[in-house]
């Protein structure tokens, strides 16, 4: 039988990913990063587990060179990829905040955004009907308003302590944030057994 | 310095291998049609973009490719060729009154700026059936279909059949909430289920309209969807797609080779769709190797109100599927002559090409070199 091949994004939210199938009696015992090995596969559940960055996730699922995979609603939002958004699997929690510097009095009117998200910075800050110039980095955004780079930064929170250190504080939240079961458009018709099996007993456990 | 030519993203240059490869699907595609009854036609490669737009939505006309005529007009590359189609019948087949067949190989062009790597010019075969209003209509078409992907060697494939009608007859049902409803039609397009389920929940909509909107995602499956969809508290418009869907499966499935399963929800890229619709899937693809569907008001449009249905397979996505089995099997003979004797050695070329080989000639001061 066909495997069904599964994309899962590395880093912090791999072991919270693995812990769920756990819950749900699926042990995929030796996915690892320490591994050299990039894809394992499971005869038992008739899966292929693929490991790769968060942000190539949306790219395999989009192209179907993995059916189904797990991806940050922060990455989806970003990439606009044409994937199925299945499930809230309300892992690695979080929200997409604006944040400024913590002496910055109110009202003060932001020109210049740092973020890792250029495209949902550029969005929201459009429907609040005041363009700002976007200046794209790829990681310690906080750096922007200390150096003088940007008058306010668009990131992901989970408990504030990072913005407490670098004395920013969120001026505004513009969406929650959490991992999201997502499928190819085909896989989603051809697996759909498999799939919404699959999906019948996460949600029993979320 | 050296000056480098790059190629914009999402184009593609065809070399002789892929040529061949895509004219032998072609053929056998052309031949089926002909067969058929279907008339090839040849659409222009850019018409005015009201002629499109008007067909689209909001946000559609970012999709296509636009410049300027010398009289200022905006112009569009064709986004698809059923527009232009819809447009050449009313035009030149206004009082006919028996059923249009046509067909067509074309590059068609929408602009992807989102998605990079994914190709902006493409090639779509299709055909039109005009003027039929029945079932039978939407029938054919699903039959032709298959049998052009059956002919080319694809063996595994499945039609998933939807109905607009059934979509719409949905968001009937929260015409009090505008906005709300184009939300929930924009998620079920994307099927976003996250979202979705989101909106519905946070909604003030009677309860069982929620129930039905959440069960949505479950709407997939072989024919036995279309029994447990019944018996869900549908209204009148919902109920007259599903039992169209019915019908449509009681004359099918008499064809063993065509495997059909249903998803009501089902929403295609164009909006010009009315009644049933189809995507067709293989499991060595990622996206569709196709679609249609019947879109009966799009004539209406050019003053030339007549029902029809259709279809457009990607030339891309079938050749992608189709790649390894395929063999290249060109074979031409080199015919190498000495200059002097270039005119015997041409008289000697043209009789090997009668008798059916391929021939090249290459001057024998060559020989040796890479070829």
């Amino acid at each position: 039988m066909d495997l069904l091949k599964i994309a899962l994004s590395k880093g912090r939210i791999l072991t919270e990913t693995l812990e769920l199938f756990h819950k749900v009696d699926m042990d995929f015992d030796g996915v690892s990063e320490d591994s050299r090995k990039l894809f394992f596969d499971f005869e038992k559940y008739c899966t292929r587990m693929i490991l790769a960055k968060p942000t190539d996730v949306p790219t395999y699922v989009e192209y179907g060179v993995a059916d189904i995979g797990v991806a940050g609603k922060d990455v989806l939002l970003e990439a606009h990829k044409d994937v199925f958004e299945l499930m809230d699997l309300k892992l690695a929690q979080c929200r997409m905040v604006v944040a400024v510097p913590e002496d910055q009095p109110p009202d003060t009117p932001v020109y210049r955004v740092a973020t890792k998200y250029p495209r949902i910075a550029e969005e929201h800050f459009v429907k609040r009907g005041f363009p700002v110039e976007i200046i794209k980095l790829h990681g310690s955004v906080e750096l922007g308003p200390i150096l003088g780079l940007s008058d306010a930064i668009v990131d992901i929170v989970s408990t504030g302590s990072t913005l407490k250190k670098n004395h920013l504080k969120i001026l505004e939240e513009i969406c929650p944030i959490s991992s999201r079961l997502i499928a190819n458009q085909v896989s989603f018709r051809l697996k759909s057994d498999v799939i919404m099996d699959l999906m019948e007993k996460l949600k029993r456990v979320l | 310095m050296t000056k480098y030519f790059r190629r914009p993203a999402g184009v593609k240059d065809y070399l002789p291998p892929e040529v061949r490869k895509k004219r032998r699907i072609e053929n056998i595609m052309g031949d089926i049609l002909g067969k058929w009854g279907y008339e090839e036609v040849i659409a222009p490669s850019f018409e005015y973009l009201d002629t499109f737009v008007a067909s689209g939505k909001p946000g559609f006309a970012e999709k296509v490719f636009k410049f300027f005529d010398r009289q200022g007009g905006v112009m569009a590359l064709r986004p698809d060729i059923t527009t232009s189609i819809a447009r050449m019948v009313a035009t030149h087949y206004s009082d006919h009154d028996t059923p249009l067949r046509f067909c067509y190989m074309a590059n068609v062009f929408r602009f992807r700026e989102l998605r990079k790597g994914r190709d902006q010019e493409f090639y779509q075969t299709g055909a039109e059936l005009i003027g039929i209003p029945g079932i039978e209509a939407d029938i054919e078409i699903i039959l032709l279909a298959s049998r052009i992907l059956k002919e080319i060697g694809i063996k595994d494939f499945i039609i998933n059949v939807g109905h607009i009608k059934f979509l719409e007859g949905l968001l009937d049902e929260i015409d009090d909430a505008p906005s709300l409803k184009d939300k929930i039609a924009q998620a079920i397009k994307d099927k976003n289920f996250v979202l979705l389920e989101s909106l519905i929940e946070t909604s003030t909509l009677k309860s069982k309209t929620k129930k039905t909107f959440l069960a949505l995602p479950q709407f997939y499956g072989g024919p036995k969807i279309l029994d447990e969809l019944i018996k869900f508290p549908l209204n009148e418009k919902c109920r007259e797609a599903i039992s169209e869907l019915e019908r449509l499966w009681r004359m099918l499935k008499g064809f063993n080779n065509v495997h059909l399963t249903f998803d009501p929800g089902l929403a295609r890229g164009m909006d010009y769709y009315t009644g049933i619709v189809f995507e067709i899937y293989s499991p060595q693809a990622g996206f569709p190797m196709g679609g249609g569907g019947r879109y009966d008001t799009l004539l209406d449009k050019f003053n030339g109100s007549r029902p029809a249905t259709g279809f457009a397979l990607t030339e891309e996505v079938i050749l992608s599927v189709l790649e390894r089995d395929m063999k290249d099997n060109y074979e031409p003979h080199y015919l190498y002559y000495t200059p002097a004797k270039y005119i015997e050695a041409f008289h000697k070329a043209e009789e090997m090409r009668k008798q059916g080989y391929t021939v090249k000639m290459v001057p024998s001061t060559n020989t040796g070199a890479k070829l």
